[in-house]
Order: structure tokens, then sequence, then C-alpha cells
């Protein structure tokens, strides 16, 4: 971060889908790890080309969900057992099968909820400012144009070596981008 | 969403080439071979249990028959609503497992030939039909006795055998076409008899589901039933299309072709189709014990006494619980013997459900070694059916190369 004082990274335009993959491939193979690329849609080898690793989003949909199943039962347990005990029809109180059903949603309620909050949160969403937005052709990344930055934060990165490497990806053109 | 892939180095392993055909020739033996075996094993312990209960003996045989019957039926007709499902839908999953599932629908010919025993066993099996003799006097009552006397489920079954070979047979003709030559209108023309064969047999499924299972209880009835029946049926034939897939995906033409994310949406539709079973089997079971009617819990009373209450706990977990939880894990998708295993114990555990719905309408005395002649019935029937199967599927190419979609499905690498 020193040796690059008030840099955010440096970033190359491609013209295709598959030179931002190609490009992606190389960096990765030369050594880089902190770098993103951004795309209007999804390219299918893009997140294996940049390394991307798995993240604990499964693990906390599961947490959600099993707190949902457990909530969602002990709701009706206290209700229909503990608080206000009622004989319907000469059925047990704990009446396990018909309380599947509530159960059942609230897995899934919170299952659904843990995901959407927790995505958001993994992303750092939402986030009215990010240093890309100085390069004013950023904006075309939502449209038509294909971006691979690496951070200047990479052990690797190095101002007029990157740069260098970049060049020599065959891209539109490489931009400096401020913090 | 998440971006966790790895590359699916279990895939790439072992690619060999096509199925030759002394491979096939040999598979095929082995099916007669456990046919004949099967089918030796059901005659001897079908004497000896005749042997044994001489009331209950021939009627033992035939629900046992039943048993295996259905499995396969199970299989067949399975494999014809998923073909037509991936005709609608479109979809890479669909193009992989068509030659498969048009091999799974043409079963349907040799199961509409094993049906004769039933049908000549009608009033042996369903005995039950004939306490309403003299004719009950309730209208109700009345048309039951004629919606299920002999001839008139004799009628309804070669009307529904007559819709399912009409399916199979126009998409497996038409897919011939295809093949010969790139006809654009055949994809559109399967397209365009898919949906309604799909609505065929969800009519003519609920009329067969409850003429030869639910009426082996002819008391009981539970309008779910049917659509329970259906959707294990649906997960059967599944589950066979995709076990044979699996088997044949380190072999030319699915080595290399089939990648990380299509074992994904198989394995995906695999839980989708284990938590659709569930919840039809959990919702009748719901519905039967919170009504508690004296005509409807019967069936389940029956269901979970003698035993047959560690059947249900076997199901729940290994029918849906550990399936269930394994289906979530995409290490599991992505790995082709790790789906294989889940999809063939999804197939056993199919068997025991059908027994478990099957066998405790009759009333077996404490004996418990029938079991072995369903599983008998089973192999006779399966062995067949195989060897009809592998008989369809060779000598074809596995994937349809005509399809105007498939060069999309190959093209990333």
């Amino acid at each position: 971060m020193d040796t690059n004082p008030g840099l955010y990274g440096l970033l190359a335009e491609f013209d295709s889908p598959a030179a931002l993959l190609q490009a992606a491939r190389t960096a990765y193979e030369a050594g880089y790890r902190r770098m993103d690329a951004y795309a209007p849609f999804p390219i299918e080898g893009l997140p294996d080309a940049l390394g991307f690793h798995r993240t604990k989003m499964p693990l906390l949909i599961l947490l959600g969900g099993i707190v949902g199943a457990l909530s969602g039962f002990a709701l009706q347990y206290y209700c229909a057992v503990v608080s206000y005990p009622l004989n319907v029809g000469g059925r047990p109180l704990n009446s396990w099968p018909s309380w599947i059903p509530v159960t059942f949603e609230l897995t899934v309620l919170l299952a659904s909820l843990t995901a959407v909050l927790g995505l958001l949160a993994l992303c750092g969403l939402p986030m009215p400012y990010h240093p890309l937005f100085h390069v004013p052709r950023f904006s075309r990344a939502t449209r038509d144009a294909f971006f691979l930055c690496i951070e200047a934060v990479d052990p690797r990165f190095e101002r007029t070596a990157t740069k260098a490497f970049l060049a020599g990806l065959n891209p539109r053109e490489v931009t400096e981008v401020p913090q | 969403m998440s971006q966790a892939i790895t590359p699916a180095t279990s895939l790439e392993t072992s690619q060999r080439g096509e199925v030759t055909a002394a491979e096939w020739a040999r598979v095929r033996r082995t099916a007669l071979l456990v046919a004949v075996v099967g089918a030796a094993a059901f005659v001897l312990l079908g004497l000896i249990h005749w042997f044994l209960q001489r009331d209950e003996g021939p009627k033992q045989l035939l629900v046992s028959y039943l048993v295996g019957y259905n499995y396969w039926l199970g299989s067949a007709l399975g494999g014809l609503v998923f073909l037509m499902l991936q005709y609608v839908t479109g979809g890479a999953w669909g193009l992989f497992l068509r030659r498969i599932l048009e091999a799974s629908a043409s079963m349907i010919l040799p199961l509409a030939v094993l049906f004769v025993p039933l049908i000549c066993g009608l009033p042996i099996v369903y005995e039950e039909y004939g306490h309403w003799t003299p004719v009950p006097t309730e209208p109700k009552l009345q048309f039951k006795a004629i919606w299920l006397s002999a001839p008139a489920v004799t009628l309804k079954a070669i009307l529904f055998f007559a819709c399912w070979i009409g399916l199979a047979y126009l998409f497996r003709r038409w897919s011939r076409q295809q093949e010969e030559g790139a006809n654009g209108r055949i994809l559109e023309r399967c397209e365009t008899l898919g949906a309604p064969g799909i609505v065929i047999y969800a009519l003519t499924i609920t009329f067969a589901s409850i003429d030869w299972v639910m009426a082996l209880e002819p008391d009981w009835y539970s309008t779910i039933f049917p659509a329970m029946f259906a959707v294990g049926q649906l997960l059967n034939g599944y589950a066979f299309a995709l076990t044979v897939l699996l088997l044949l995906s380190d072999r030319k033409p699915f080595a290399g072709a089939i990648q990380p994310a299509h074992m994904r949406d198989f394995g995906s539709l695999l839980l989708a189709f284990v938590m659709f079973w569930a919840y039809m089997s959990f919702s009748q079971f719901l519905l039967i014990w919170v009504g508690n009617l004296p005509e409807e819990t019967p069936w389940y009373l029956l269901r979970s006494r003698g035993g047959w209450q560690y059947v249900v706990g076997f199901i729940a977990l290994f029918h849906f619980a550990v399936p269930f939880m394994l289906l979530l894990l995409r290490d599991i998708k992505e790995h082709r013997r790790r789906l294989l295993v889940v999809a063939v114990g999804l197939l056993i555990m199919r068997f025991i459900d059908l027994l478990w719905w099957i066998e405790p309408s009759l009333n077996h005395h404490g004996q418990y070694f029938y079991w072995l002649l369903d599983l008998a019935a089973w192999a006779a029937i399966g062995g067949l059916c195989v060897w009809w199967f592998t008989g369809q599927l060779r000598g074809r190419p596995l994937l349809p190369w005509n399809d105007p979609y498939l060069a999309e499905v190959l093209r990333h690498e």
C-alpha cells in the first residue's frame, strides 16, 4: 500500500468474454490473487479462473434453516402443551404431525432470509462508493465491456511491472484507479 | 449466487470409449440370467408357500407379483413422463437423458404383456371385490361394485396401456425420424405432444393406481393416493434413468460432455423429487391422522404395527432424511460415484416403499418370508425389463445428434 500511495489498482478493459477469461487465467498463473473481474453477464469458468474460494453461505443458510425448524416446532409446542393445553378431539397435546407444515415453513423462511441478508452482508452491500467509479468507462461493465482489475493490495502488485503485464494481455486500454 | 466452483476432477477420470456390442451383449445375458433365476425362485418359493398356507397361497403369489410389477411399471412410466417433461421444459439435462428415457418408456411394451397374469388373477387378488355380492343398495357402493368389477378393470387396463404404449411409440418414432434427417419440425411436434401427454398420464395413472393398488383394500380411500403413487413412479423413473446415465458417464459420448454444472442439475432434480415424494407421503398421513376417521385410519394402523413400524422408520430415514441431506451437498452432486450411490439407494427405497404400501393388505399369519417372493418377482420382471431396455438402447447413438440444441450444450470445451 505504501509503495503505491493513492492507488486502488489497475483496470484493464477487454472486448469479449473470451478475452477476459483468458486474461484472468494468465493473471492467476502469473501469481496475482487480489483481483476481480467485471462483466455484464455471468461467464462460465470465470470464477474458476479467478481462483474463487468457497464461501460460508451454505453453512449460514443451513444454520438459518435449523434455527427456523427448532423455533417453529418450539413455538407450537409451547402454545399447545405448556401455555394453553387443550384437548382437541382426544388427540395428544403434543400433536407433532400437525405441526410439521408450520415447522417446514419457518425452516424455509429463515433459511431464505439468511440467504438474502447473508449474501448482502458478505458482499458488503449496499456500497454507495467504490474506487472503480472513478473510471468513466467502468459504467459500461453493466452493458458491453469486460474488465479485469488487479488490486494494489496484491503482494505481487507493482505499478509499472503490473501495468506492463496487463498491457501484454492485449486489452483495449489499462487505467490507473485512484483510491 | 455463491461462486464456489472447484474443478470436478471426478468426471475426467478414466474416460473410455463407447460401449461395445460385446459389452451390451454381456449386460443383456446377465439380465436374462437374473430373469430366469428370479422366475425359478419365484415358482419354487411360491410352491413352498402355497404348500404351507393353502388358503392364502395363490393370493400371496399374485400380490408379490404386483409389488415387483409396480416397481418396473414405475421405472417405465416415470421414464415416459420425464421424456415428455424434458421436451416441454428444454434444458441440457434432458438432452443427456433423452435416449435413456426413450428406452425406459419402451419397457411399457413387455410390461403390458406381463400384466396378463394380474388380469387373470383379478378375482383372487382383489377378492374383496366379491364381498359386495349381492349388489349393495347404497348408490355409492353400487357404483363402486361396478367400477371395480373384473370386466371394468380389464377394459380400463386395456385403455391405459393403449395410451402409454401410444405415447412411448410416437416419441420414439419421431426421435428416429430426427436421427435420420435433420427435420426441424420434429422437435416442435414432440414439444406439442409433451404437454397433453403429461395430462394423459396424470389422468390414466389416477384411475390405474386406484384399480390396481388402492383397491387391495376396497373399503379404504384417499384422494391424495393417486398423486402419491404417481410421484413415487416419477422418482423411480428418474432415479433409474439417472443411474443408467451415471454408469455410462465415463464412456463416449457422455465422457467429457457432462460438466459439473450438469451434474448439479441432475442432483438437484433428484433432490426435488425426493422432497416431492416426502411432501405427498406426509400429506396423506397428516390428513388421515388429523381427520381421525374410522374408515380412513385402518390403512395406517395396519402399516404401523407388527413390525411395520420399523419399516416406516426406515423409509422416513432413508427415503427422505438421508438422501435429502446428502443431495444438499455440492460434493455429492458433482461426484459421479457418490451421486450414483444416492440414486441406487433411492431405487432400493422405492421397492421397500411399494412393499410397505401393498403387502400389509394381506394377513400373513405371522410369517415373514413373503418378502423373498416379492424380491424374486422383482428380479424376474426386472431382468426381462432391463433386457428389453438395453436392447432398445444399444445400436443407437446415446445423444440426439440431430437435435438443434445439442451443439449449444456441447459447445463449452
